[in-house]
């Protein structure tokens, strides 16, 4: 299985065209849908390969765009969406440095 | 020939080439082979079959320019309308007051960039984006005259064919056409001999009859003559004196009589 390929489960005489944004797997529970009781026996299905990881990220990049960039008429807000994500991660990554720059020591 | 009519119609729009894969003959006919690997399963017997994804027309729904409208609506049952803003807003108090967030030199150059930012969006928005639409517009109108051109062409192609088949029944039913008018020429030669030889025919029969009848004639004109002349000589004298004298007894017992 090399980088790139499509998954196992997809078939294209049975799903059609490729659609990045969906799961071919066996179908489950939606996440969404879980019960608090049953997420550890979710969880315990789950494929935790380092390519299923990748697999979901993936899924998930292709959602938002899906939903965001590829429309024909789209707005300002991807842009925004993109940029508040990468100010609050390098906030996050940089917060040791930047809590030495508070301005009162009592809060 | 089909491939000339076709290369000959298409020469302003196509290269020469491309238009060979397009021909179909009967030593090279064309695959129908289906463009999406599914193709080949366009009913809906068989599942995600004809599933091809298809472009949104309009993105999904913001507020504030960056929050997906169904995060404001995911609480609408258990908060009302306004519980989200009252999060975003005790949220941003808590991480200014305890200095989560600090307001360092940083934040202020950020906090000027973002005045500006949010001031272009709000004047100059809409009419970038209507121009942006019109181009975007434009590019969907040519690709799509593209196809409607190419379908276009094949219409006319199909139509010249159909027109090229007509021809040639017509060509067909101009030879039953010459055929039938040589075989009414040949009929009508044909009666007029025919005729020729029943008159030839029935002249010499006329012939025929006409010379018995003459001879007949003239047998029968000889014959009278040649019996009248007998009979004339066998009259002896005797003979008219016997009939002479029948004849008065007969003519005296007939006066007597009356």
């Amino acid at each position: 299985m090399a980088f790139g390929d499509y998954p196992k489960e997809y078939n294209p005489s049975v799903h059609g065209p490729y659609d990045p944004a969906r799961f071919y797997g066996k179908p489950d529970t939606p996440f969404g849908q879980v019960k608090i009781s049953e997420i550890g026996s979710w969880l315990a299905r789950r494929n935790k390969t380092p390519s299923a990881f990748m697999g979901a990220v993936s899924r998930a990049w292709w959602r938002w765009q899906h939903k965001y960039v590829q429309p024909k008429r789209v707005g300002m807000a991807p842009f925004f969406q993109l940029l508040v994500a990468n100010m609050a991660f390098f906030y996050a990554i940089n917060y040791g440095k930047i809590k030495h720059h508070r301005n009162y020591k009592y809060h | 020939m089909i491939i000339n009519r076709i290369l000959r119609l298409s020469n302003s729009l196509f290269h020469r080439d491309s238009l060979f894969l397009f021909a179909h003959t009967q030593t090279c006919p064309t695959r129908k082979r289906p463009v999406c690997p599914s193709s080949g399963s366009t009913s809906s017997d068989t599942p995600g079959g004809g599933t091809a994804i298809k472009r949104r027309a309009e993105p999904g729904k913001v507020r504030l320019g960056m929050f997906p409208d169904d995060w404001f609506t995911f609480f609408h049952s258990k908060t009302g309308v306004s519980g989200p803003y009252i999060l975003g807003i005790l949220l941003t108090n808590y991480m200014f007051s305890k200095e989560i967030y600090v307001m360092e030199h940083e934040y202020y150059a950020g906090l000027s960039i973002f005045v500006i930012i949010v001031g272009i969006t709000k004047n100059f928005g809409k009419d970038i984006g209507k121009v942006l639409d019109s181009e975007i517009d434009a590019l969907e109108n040519e690709l799509n005259q593209g196809i409607k051109n190419q379908l276009n062409l094949y219409e006319t192609v199909i139509k010249d064919c159909q027109e090229m088949q007509k021809q040639a029944k017509g060509q067909q039913m101009l030879m039953d056409a010459k055929k039938e008018n040589v075989s009414m020429q040949l009929e009508a030669v044909y009666r007029e001999r025919l005729m020729q030889a029943y008159n030839a025919v029935k002249g010499r029969l006329e012939y025929h009859s006409k010379r018995t009848r003459v001879l007949n004639r003239i047998h029968q004109k000889w014959m009278l003559e040649w019996i009248l002349d007998n009979v004339r000589k066998s009259i002896t004298p005797d003979f008219e004196k016997q009939a002479l004298n029948r004849a008065i007894e007969d003519l005296s017992a007939m006066a007597g009589r009356a």
